[in-house]
Parts: structure tokens; C-alpha cells; sequence
């Protein structure tokens, strides 16, 4: 058997918010008892460049670093949905902006994974900041897979943000969770 | 500073931590991309413990502000990536020859030259071993994992202390940049240095032809002299040969002489193994997973990790290339360490290199193929 269990992929453009969304994530698993691997990937570039957080989550010991495969892919630009489509495992959970389906072909839709449509960026831009995005898509992570419950990623949230953010922050990861 | 117990972190975060608790309290660095966030840590912490963080104009003010700082009694450290290394070697061999105990991290990414800066590589472990100018012994760690970071910190602290050398942590933008668990201690073993007690020392010489002196601090009131030049015991300029060759021969054989004690391997599943894997830092974590999906496939391998890079595990390695067929060394660069490993086996066994580069990690598919094929 083999040490990791889950692995997870957020993939979207720098200033998306991706490498926090996977700090989030990666926080709140780790609190709920699991063993977490978190890597970061990003361009030289402040804003625009690609974007990518890697996340093994394990009850035991883990010893790889990077996600080949990936059980859950989370999409939030059409440059990163082309770039890692295809890291998708064959049945697994795909998490795409719903932007991108506009962008993108029907020759580009994978007929063999779960493909959920998330209007992340529209219900972010509700709440007065387009920003929180990403935790939209956390929101709706987190009902699609019961790897996490919501109140889990809440209490990350409200550990590790300050607290003038945590209201819009919550707020997102509840709206993400009722579109999935 | 983080509480004892577990947490989730960067591997540069468990640096930093690791560095305080070994007592370290003077920080200088340059920044740079993948070390950022040991200044970072260092910056927001030191402070906090009586301690100094200085931002550097480069990487040569960094190194030179660190060894001046050892000399003014305080436990001191400086982290960089390939470029920023190689500014430093100059002061790292006035360190060398001066006998000053600090510690450099250096996160290897993608290079040479700026390459590719925000991605990983073990492309400098010659640079530590050759990168400064003259004869010395280099003491090198290589840490796998976010606990290793915080532990081979503290080790590399405590190995600077005990030898009065610089050490250097060769950590790599791999594992400087993953977050997972790290345990905190309650306590860690923190060794001091040693100082004179008498009226009179003798800071750069021993009776014993391979000792460590003991350090006096600037402001004593020793009468102190220190000089990169060829000099006495007592520090006075000398250029003899005599004088120069009783140093080089004692800074270099302290450290030969004390290599069963600096050199450090962590074997997994070698016990019956006919075949092995020798692999070190990020690169030994998909040879781990290599070697356990091989042995489920009934394979008779195992890794050897190479804890120390330098002095390099020459008896170690030597001891496996007698009980192996062939050992395959997986590397994030060219291919290396392999022609240590090639030395050490003597032919024994046969010695197979599988380097990667381009800023990625070799994946565990890449080394079980590879393992496979040392079968056939």
C-alpha cells in the first residue's frame, strides 16, 4: 500500500490567490489530523504568471513531494485548465471556473472525470471583492469531496487570517459551498 | 518563535526556528529567491530574542558581517542560493583559514546564472566542497524533509561550534518550499563554544596537530590578531613555510580525523538488499517511494541517504558496494555525488547514475524504471 492517500491540484494565474488557497487547505487537513505535503510553483512574475499549489494528504507518513495524477483538480484560468486537464485521474473531481467554459471548446471537456462548473469568480464580485475567489472554490471543494468539512476550513480561516479579512473570507467559502 | 509540538510549515520556516534554538542571535543576508523566507523568519524573530537581523548590500557584505559577528561572541548565520554562494566563497575561505564557527544555508535552485530561479536543484554540492580557494575540509548537511531543516540546523550550529568552522547547510528550493509537519522539541541539544579560561591563549594552534583551539572573543581582553594570512598560533603574521603548512595540515586533518563522528547516513530497507539506491535531500523522497513500490513488487532494493555530503561517507558507502550487484544515485543535477559514490564503490559494484535537470524533481515512475532496469 502506498503512503498517499489524496492528492490535490489548484491551478490558476499569480494573483489569483492559488498558493494561499493551498495554505488554507493544507492547514485546515493538518488540523483535522491529517499528514499534509504543500508545494508552490509559480513564474518569476508578481501577477499573471502561472500559478500552481500541490497538496498529498495522508493518514500516514509521506514521502513524495509532487502530485503526478491528481484525484482533485481545481482550475481558475484557461491557461491552467489546458496547462493540467490532463493531470486529472480518469473518474476524479474537476473544479473549474465557470468562465472557462465559456473560453474553452467542447473538444476540450474530458468526458471521463467529474466535471463541476463553479461561478467562483461571479459570487466573489457579489461580495464586493473578486479576490476571494478562491475560497469559493474551497467552499465547493469541501462539499464535493468530505475530505474537509466547512467548519474546518473555517477555523483555518480565523486562525491564520487577520481579522478584518475573515468576514469576507467565510462568507465566500459558505457561497462556494451552497453552488456545489 | 513556534511552541514545542506540531506544526505545518515551510522548510525555510523550520530553518529559521532551528537556527534560534541552536542559539543563533545575528542574521546578515542579501535576498533571493528560493531563501527569502529564512530573512524573512530571521527578520521578524531574532528581534523578539535579543537578537540582530542585518540586511546586507550582497552577498560578500552578508558572509563578511556573519564572520565578524562570530568573532564578537555571537552564534551567527547567513542563507543565499547558488548565485549569492559563490559571492560568499572568498569570505568562506578567510572563515576556513581563520578558524570561525557560523553557518550558511544555501537553497540550490536551477541555475548556473540566474537559470531558473524559482525552481530547485543540487547543482552546488561541488561549490561546497571546491567553491572556496586553498586546502580545507568542507563540512556539508543535506536535509529531506521539514524536520530535517529544523534538525540539520541545529546539527550544523553545533558542528561550526565544536570544529570552529563554517558549515553549510545545502538545502535545495524543493524542500526550502514545502509546507508539512515539523516537531518542535522541548529541548535541543545546543553545544557552546569553547573559550579560554587562563590569561594566555594561543587561538590558532594546538599542542595536538589535528585540535581544535579554543576561541577568544574581540573585547576580552586578549590580545587578539586575526589574518586570512599565513600566521603563527598566536596569530602573528608569518608567512614561513613551516607556519603556513602546520595550518593547512591541522584545519584540514581536524576535521579527516574526526569524520566517523561528522559523517552521517540514514539507511532504509539495505538489510537484504541486493540492489541500492543513494540519493540525498529532495531527491531522496521519490527514490523512498521508488524503493518501497519496487519492493512490493518483490525487488530486493534500498536507499542510503547521504545525511552529510561532506566529509563525504566514504566508509558507508564503500560497506554497501560490497554487499550490492549495482548502486543507482539519483541527483538533482548533472550527476555528482555519483562520482564520489563511483570512488567509494571501486568498482565493486556497478555504479549507475540517474541525474535530473531542468527544475524538476525526478518523479518515483522515472527512478522505479530505472531501478528495473538495473535488475535486467
Amino acid at each position: 500500500m502506498l503512503e498517499v492517500e489524496v492528492k490535490i491540484l489548484l491551478s490558476g494565474t499569480g494573483g489569483q490567490g492559488i498558493i494561499s488557497a493551498g495554505e488554507f487547505l493544507s492547514e485546515a487537513l493538518f488540523r483535522a489530523g491529517y499528514e499534509v505535503v504543500n508545494t508552490r510553483s509559480y513564474g518569476t512574475e508578481a501577477r499573471g504568471g502561472s500559478s500552481r499549489s500541490e497538496i498529498l494528504v495522508s493518514d500516514g507518513e509521506i514521502y513524495e513531494i509532487e502530485v503526478g495524477e491528481t484525484d482533485i483538480l481545481v482550475a481558475m484560468s484557461t491557461p491552467a485548465y489546458r496547462r493540467y486537464i490532463n493531470r486529472a485521474k480518469k473518474g476524479g473531481l474537476v473544479l473549474v471556473e465557470e468562465d472557462i467554459l465559456a473560453e474553452i471548446g467542447d473538444k476540450e471537456l474530458r468526458g471521463d472525470v467529474e466535471l463541476v462548473s463553479i461561478p467562483a469568480n461571479k459570487k466573489a464580485s457579489s461580495l464586493g471583492n473578486p479576490i476571494v475567489a478562491n475560497m469559493v472554490m474551497l467552499g465547493a471543494l469541501s462539499k464535493r469531496t468530505k475530505l474537509i468539512t466547512l467548519e474546518g476550513l473555517k477555523e483555518a480561516v480565523n486562525t491564520l487570517m487577520r481579522p478584518h479579512l475573515r468576514e469576507i473570507n467565510i462568507k465566500a467559502l459558505e457561497l462556494g459551498y451552497q453552488e456545489a | 518563535m513556534l511552541s514545542p509540538g506540531r506544526h505545518l510549515v515551510l522548510g525555510n520556516v523550520a530553518c529559521g526556528e532551528g537556527a534560534i534554538r541552536a542559539g543563533c542571535r545575528f542574521f546578515a543576508g542579501y535576498p533571493i529567491t528560493p531563501a527569502n523566507e529564512i530573512s524573512q523568519y530571521m527578520a521578524s524573530e531574532l528581534p523578539k530574542v535579543g537578537g540582530f537581523f542585518l540586511q546586507m548590500e550582497d552577498e560578500i557584505a552578508s558572509i563578511a558581517a556573519v564572520i565578524g559577528a562570530s568573532w564578537a561572541g555571537a552564534k551567527a548565520m547567513t542563507a543565499t542560493s547558488g548565485p549569492g554562494f559563490s559571492l560568499m566563497q572568498e569570505n568562506i575561505g578567510y572563515a576556513y583559514m581563520t578558524e570561525t564557527p557560523c553557518v550558511i544555508v544555501d537553497v540550490q535552485r536551477s541555475g548556473p546564472s540566474t537559470g531558473q530561479p524559482t525552481m530547485p536543484s543540487q547543482q552546488d554540492v561541488y561549490q561546497a566542497r571546491y567553491g572556496a580557494h586553498g586546502d580545507y575540509e568542507a563540512i556539508a548537511l543535506s536535509p529531506w524533509s521539514v524536520q530535517e531543516m529544523f534538525d540539520l540546523t541545529v546539527r550544523a550550529f553545533n558542528l561550526a561550534e565544536r570544529f570552529r568552522v563554517p558549515v553549510l547547510l545545502m538545502a535545495d528550493g524543493a524542500i526550502a518550499h514545502i509546507k508539512e509537519r515539523l516537531i518542535v522539541p522541548e529541548k535541543v541539544e545546543v553545544l557552546e563554544r569553547r573559550r579560554p579560561e587562563g590569561p594566555e591563549c594561543t587561538p590558532f594552534g594546538t599542542e595536538d596537530p589535528s585540535g581544535v583551539p579554543e576561541m577568544p572573543l574581540l573585547g576580552e581582553g586578549y590580545r587578539l590578531l586575526i589574518t586570512g594570512s599565513s600566521h603563527r598560533p598566536t596569530g602573528r603574521r608569518d608567512d614561513s613555510p613551516r607556519y603556513m603548512r602546520m595550518k593547512v595540515e591541522r584545519i584540514n586533518e581536524k576535521i579527516r580525523r574526526a569524520r566517523r563522528e561528522i559523517t552521517d547516513i540514514a539507511a532504509h530497507h539495505l538489510e537484504d538488499a541486493d540492489l541500492a539506491v543513494v540519493s540525498y535531500g529532495a531527491s531522496a523522497r521519490p527514490s523512498y517511494s521508488a524503493v518501497k513500490r519496487a519492493r512490493s513488487m518483490g525487488i530486493r532494493v534500498g536507499l542510503l541517504r547521504l545525511r552529510t555530503l561532506w566529509p563525504f561517507p566514504e566508509e558507508e558507502v564503500s560497506a554497501i558496494s560490497e554487499e550490492v550487484r549495482a548502486i543507482l544515485v539519483v541527483e538533482m543535477n548533472i550527476g555528482k555525488m555519483v562520482r564520489e559514490v563511483e570512488r567509494a564503490a571501486r568498482g565493486r559494484a556497478q555504479v549507475v547514475s540517474l541525474p535530473k535537470v531542468g527544475g524538476v524533481l525526478h518523479t518515483s515512475d522515472e527512478i522505479l524504471e530505472a531501478i528495473r532496469r538495473l535488475r535486467q
